[in-house]
């Protein structure tokens, strides 16, 4: 397997965890602005997941 | 600050409206995908794409289009090349404008106004770059070009190294310059995208004999080689011809050597590996400037910038900087005008002929505009 793709995976496993705790985290929040905080996190690791800009 | 309501229905709420941005911007983003809008004129002979000569590229967004202009008289065959850069504007918008209206006579022109066609499909929205031109036909029509990026688009092209190894002369360059088509001649077929796509363009020069290869960009005022020419050695007379004829009609054009030991780069490569002459020229694109101010569609079309009027004044540009600033057409009829010295140049030092007709002057195209030049959309 070339290793640019194996870079790839743990690129892509990596962002979904950190997505996860965020969103989790978010979830956990009793804080609305907390909240609303992570919609500035979620977004660009969102699109990086995406492979979007 | 705290308020009295359900977190978990506020979290379902905050991850819908996530989702909303996030598809917004995804349309967003793949706006820029399709292809332009060129509308070959009456000069076209042959509309080619890159796969024609290259197959391995069919279907990827590394294919381009390659416009044949061919007269019914032999003659030299020249080659026109801009959009190694999707952020310069002045280069691939001359190319279009010869597309869709000059016709050749005598000899051959092969146009690739969009080299790197994946450099065209993202932008630099972080340096507030505009994603879209928008041109004003004589007629109020509106033709729109995409404003792209320096290099390829990292989903046609990933990952960066940390280091760029240049192929073959293992000169070592930033990481993200692996993506810059300017830096992957000769290219290979087994290679980076970016490196099949020069390799692809180098085949078109073989496969079309081109004795004569122009390869069209902007720079930063701030930048020294700008408003210049760079020659490979062989081209040296060449460009020295068209610096000379450029200063007849007062238009300064300084003159550079290609250096040998910076690989990569289009005239260098191009020159070194093919029977081609080749040069590349620079205008002044101010949005590409570090010291720049408002940056929006306006810099990019209409040039003008009142930091670098100032830093003119402070003697830190290497233009003139005034406040009518450098627009499109100024730029563009430069580079218009430096082709047809080229070509004219060409004639005499290789015996040959090149007659085109439908070629902006520089003074045309900067009292009528860059629409005067373009055709309607929808005609054919």
């Amino acid at each position: 397997m070339p290793i640019y793709l194996i870079v790839m995976g743990a690129y892509t496993l990596l962002t979904v965890y950190i997505l996860y705790l965020v969103i989790s985290n978010m979830f956990q929040s009793k804080n609305i602005w907390d909240q609303l905080l992570a919609v500035l996190v979620i977004i660009p690791f969102l699109l990086r997941l995406f492979f979007i800009k | 600050m705290s308020m009295n309501i359900n977190h978990k229905k506020s979290a379902w709420v905050i991850l819908g409206m996530t989702v909303v941005i996030c598809v917004a911007l995804t349309f967003n983003y793949v706006s820029m995908w399709p292809d332009d809008l060129i509308l070959p004129g009456p000069g076209v002979t042959q509309t080619k794409w890159l796969s024609d000569y290259v197959p391995e590229l069919k279907g990827t967004k590394g294919d381009t289009r390659v416009f044949i202009l061919e007269g019914k008289i032999p003659g030299a065959t020249i080659m026109l090349l801009s959009g190694h850069h999707a952020d310069e504007p002045a280069g691939w918008m001359s190319s279009i404008v010869l597309v869709e209206k000059a016709q050749v006579e005598e000899g051959k022109l092969v146009v690739i106004p969009q080299a790197n066609n994946s450099a065209f499909t993202h932008n630099y929205p972080q340096e507030a770059h505009p994603q879209f031109l928008h041109f004003t036909l004589p007629d109020g029509s509106k033709r729109v070009f995409r404003h792209g990026s320096r290099t390829s688009n990292s989903i046609n092209h990933w990952p960066d190294p940390e280091v760029f190894v240049q192929y073959p002369s293992k000169q070592k360059l930033s990481g993200d310059e692996v993506r810059n088509l300017n830096r992957a001649y000769p290219g290979r077929l087994n290679g980076t995208f970016t490196e099949r796509v020069a390799y692809a363009i180098k085949k078109v020069l073989e496969q079309e004999g081109v004795q004569l290869v122009i390869d069209l960009h902007e720079a930063q005022p701030e930048y020294p080689f700008i408003n210049a020419i760079g020659a490979h050695p062989r081209a040296q007379q060449l460009a020295t011809m068209a610096s000379l004829g450029m200063q007849m009609q007062d238009l300064d054009l300084s003159l550079e050597a290609s250096p040998e030991k910076f690989r990569g780069l289009s005239y260098r490569e191009l020159g070194d590996h093919t029977k081609a002459k080749a040069v590349l020229m620079e205008t002044c694109n101010p949005s590409q400037g570090k010291i720049r101010g408002i940056t929006d569609e306006a810099l990019v079309v209409k040039g003008i910038d009142a930091f670098y009027v100032a830093a003119d004044k402070l003697g830190r540009t290497f233009v003139p900087y005034n406040e009518k600033g450098w627009p499109l057409e100024r730029r563009m009829g430069r580079h218009l005008t430096a082709f047809t010295e080229l070509a004219l140049a060409l004639t005499e030092e290789e015996e040959t002929t090149f007659v085109i007709q439908g070629v902006p002057t520089n003074e045309e195209i900067n009292a009528k505009g860059v629409g005067a030049y373009l055709k309607k959309a929808g005609a054919m």
